[in-house]
């Protein structure tokens, strides 16, 4: 907690302490300093509110307040490190990070059991721990000495005493009031026949029910959600162990915990994601990988990089293709009963996509809209949606059509990695043939733009009447384009392909007959691409072709 | 040895994991208890019948699909969801129930190869029952229409040569040599004990399809499609 909060008021002084700072933005950033300690001090005040460190804060607060201009930064500075000095003893620093720790990681996997409750918020650290202790770890040694005793006893009262010992944990008063008037045989015969068994880990028995406290992004209420359970049951609805219990508790230390912004936008919004990899190799790789998985994703890296590595990465371990990757991600609210959650098979077409071709996802911007590509792909949905989406985009904020058209032409390399693979293939056999051939759409789109653009006012047309823009236009043109491509309507895309070349007297070339066909291109492809090339200026073209020349020679 | 073929398709289908209440998560193909359950309930067995599966098959996505379910809190209420939606009538309140939407993850355009293993007779009352059903088919849950494409009894010999796997398949973990699977322990059957299944499971590995099998790893079909059967 402490070197988060130093790490982000250090951003923020090294913000303020520019030369060319103005009035206006000093006192924006001296405002979220100063809502940033607020938010901690807070905290400090209230479980530690006597002196020294409730004191100290207090001042620093007041101290705060009275800074006003930036002549005054290196007093700031002062203040900020003595806040800081506070934060970092060992006793706040600790009792924030676990509380910090219980609310943003571990809620969302468990809701509010044991010391996870708001209510546990003021024990100490230690006395957390002891919670954990009891309620965690506690359960899982009585039952393994619980099968000792059975297997190990000589009489049924051994049983019996231990079951009595240890009457507080409320399984075993249970199990003694079943087992009380048996004999050792039957007792040994209760526990093998009548006894659930855990459900996830073999050779346990069950002593809890697996329910929403246990993992609340897949479990549900036990009492209220009763026709999820087979039989109505009530009680025993999916018996696990508390080895189970505990094992699951410690799924959080596996996952990268991130934030990712669902929708695209405005309309978008982030939520904390946890997601990790899983892969059939010994522990200590996965781990590996996971751990990769975890710095890349906490470094704010991109889908389609972190698994592009990752596949690097492994080839130079274990010198294969790593399609048996399988990427898990998930969203819970346990408040709102809501989990989101996807998974990505890895296949061995995108794999060996990845491999060669990643680097040019990053031509794919908006930064939300390559993420979503990768996901899409990683789906195996077509992500032809994603491209009219972005070309809209495009279209309404004026951008270039550029990034839609590495868009459409990594779309159709994937294809051709599929196809080809699929027929079982090599991957040379998909590369770069025919990518040259998205390019040519994209230049004849361009081209045509290029001629309106030259296009003065309609001839003859009386002076002071209006005249639509060349790119005012292009704007109408490419929303009617996109609409007959993704209606699939390619009749009505033909027709006004023809009259846009029409109308530039230009003939119209091979490649939208061989759409029409799907012999070369395919429909989409050559839609998205000239449609993104109508976007584009001239002059970006042949400047992204000599800028990125490995890129545009495709 | 004799062994009933089965081709199967479906426009979407989940097959849920025991586990995932919340989210409706699914196996990349159906698990053995669940084509076990199938053909057990066209042939109307009241106990075990002794079989094995063998289960390869294919999806072109994964969908989502966005449901409303209903959550009963008592045993016995007489309550019944409705749906009053467009109907401009008043909203109805639930005592003893409660709704909350889920995400039903879908596979869509599942195609499937079967095949299952057990005593002659039984493979020809099954074949019978399919050819001869009166009600539609259906592979997970109830609304996962299956349509049967071919079915009939096929013999089967062991693996000669190295094969490429044409469909991702189960193969049991014992049989796995591919460093590249998905492990999943699947149900196959159970047992009640004080009123609670205790499932017997078997280790698999989700193999993908353009991998090699071996011989001794799997059997071939007479139209030789690889047929891998779980340990019984």
């Amino acid at each position: 907690m402490a070197r988060r909060e130093e790490e982000r008021l250090d951003n923020m002084l090294q913000g303020l302490s520019k030369s060319n700072v103005t009035k206006e933005t000093f006192g924006t950033g001296l405002k979220n300093i100063r809502d940033t300690v607020k938010k901690s001090a807070d905290k400090v005040v209230k479980y530690y509110g006597d002196p020294p460190w409730g004191d100290e804060v207090k001042s620093i607060q007041e101290a705060l307040k009275e800074i006003k201009q930036a002549e005054q930064l290196e007093e700031l500075q002062q203040l900020t490190d003595q806040y800081l000095k506070v934060l970092a003893e060992p006793l706040i620093n600790r009792k924030l990070t676990v509380n910090y720790f219980k609310t943003a990681v571990m809620q969302p996997f468990f809701g509010q059991p044991s010391f996870l409750q708001a209510t546990a918020n003021s024990l100490s650290y230690e006395e957390h721990i002891d919670r954990f202790q009891q309620d965690y770890i506690l359960p899982v040694l009585l039952e393994a000495k619980m099968r000792t005793i059975v297997e190990q006893a000589s009489t049924s009262n051994e049983v019996l005493a231990f079951l009595d010992e240890y009457q507080d944990y409320s399984p075993f008063k249970a199990i003694k009031r079943k087992v009380k008037k048996r004999n050792l045989g039957e007792i040994r015969a209760f526990f093998e026949q009548e006894m659930s068994h855990c459900t996830l880990i073999e050779g346990q028995l069950a002593t809890i029910n697996f329910e929403e406290m246990m993992f609340s992004p897949l479990g549900v209420s036990q009492n209220k959600a009763l026709n999820f359970n087979w039989n109505l049951a009530k009680d025993e609805t999916i018996p696990i162990s508390s080895l189970a219990k505990l094992i699951l508790f410690c799924a959080p230390a596996g996952a990268a915990v991130y934030l990712r912004k669902d929708g695209f936008g405005e309309q978008g919004e982030y939520r904390t994601y946890m997601g990790f990899v899983q892969s059939d190799s010994p522990l200590p790789d996965v781990i590996r990988k996971n751990r990769y998985f975890q710095i890349a994703k906490q470094g704010m890296e991109p889908f389609d990089r972190v698994v592009s590595r990752m596949i690097e990465d492994v080839k130079q371990k274990a010198g294969f293709v790593a399609d048996h990757l399988l990427f898990i991600e998930f969203s819970s609210e346990y408040r709102a009963k809501k989990t989101l959650l996807d998974y990505y098979h890895l296949p061995r077409y995108l794999a060996e996509y990845l491999s060669h071709h990643a680097d040019e996802l990053d031509h794919i911007r908006p930064w939300e809209y390559r993420e979503q590509f990768i996901r899409h792909v990683l789906k195996g949905e077509d992500p032809r949606h994603m491209i009219t989406r972005l070309l809209r985009q495009n279209v309404e904020s004026g951008y270039s059509g550029w990034s839609a058209y590495v868009a459409t032409r990594e779309r159709y390399r994937m294809r051709q990695y599929a196809k080809h693979l699929g027929e079982g293939g090599s991957a040379m056999d998909a590369k770069e043939k025919r990518v040259r051939a998205v390019y040519r759409v994209y230049r004849s789109g361009a081209d045509i733009r290029e001629k309106f653009n030259q296009r003065g006012p309609r001839e003859g047309a009386p002076e002071g009447q209006y005249a639509a823009s060349g790119a005012k236009k292009i704007s109408g043109i490419a929303y009617r384009l996109l609409n007959a491509a993704n209606a699939n309507n390619r009749k009505s895309f033909m027709d006004t392909v023809m009259r846009l070349h029409m109308s530039v007297d230009k003939p119209v070339p091979v490649f939208f007959l061989d759409a029409l066909h799907e012999r070369e291109l395919d429909f989409h492809t050559v839609a998205n691409a000239f449609v993104a090339g109508l976007l584009s200026e001239k002059y970006e073209v042949a400047k992204e072709q000599n800028g990125e020349g490995v890129t545009v020679d495709g | 040895m004799k062994v009933l073929r089965l081709r199967l398709f479906q426009e979407t289908a989940c097959y849920k994991k025991p586990l995932a209440f919340k989210v409706g998560e699914t196996y990349p193909l159906p698990p053995y208890a669940t084509v076990k359950g199938w053909a057990h309930a066209l042939l109307g067995a009241d106990r075990f019948i002794p079989m094995r599966i063998s289960v390869q098959g294919c999806y072109e996505a994964k969908m989502m699909d966005y449901q409303t379910h209903y959550l009963f809190k008592k045993r016995d209420v007489d309550e019944f969801p409705l749906v009053l939606d467009g109907l401009g009538h008043k909203t109805y309140s639930y005592q003893n129930m409660t709704k909350m939407p889920l995400y039903i993850h879908l596979l869509y355009r599942v195609k499937l190869l079967m095949h299952i293993g057990a005593e002659e007779d039984v493979l020809q009352r099954l074949q019978e029952r399919i050819e001869h059903a009166e009600e539609h088919f259906s592979l997970g849950r109830w609304e996962d229409l299956a349509r049967v494409d071919e079915c009939r009894l096929t013999e089967v010999r062991q693996l000669e040569d190295e094969k490429m796997l044409p469909m991702n398949a189960y193969v049991p973990r014992r049989l796995v040599t591919h460093k590249r699977h998905v492990p999943y322990l699947l149900n196959w059957k159970y047992d009640i004990h004080n009123g609670v299944r205790r499932w017997e499971k078997i280790p698999v590995g989700y193999v993908l399809a353009g991998l090699s099998l071996t011989p001794g790893q799997a059997l071939v079909d007479d139209a030789d499609d690889p047929v891998i059967f779980h340990d019984q």
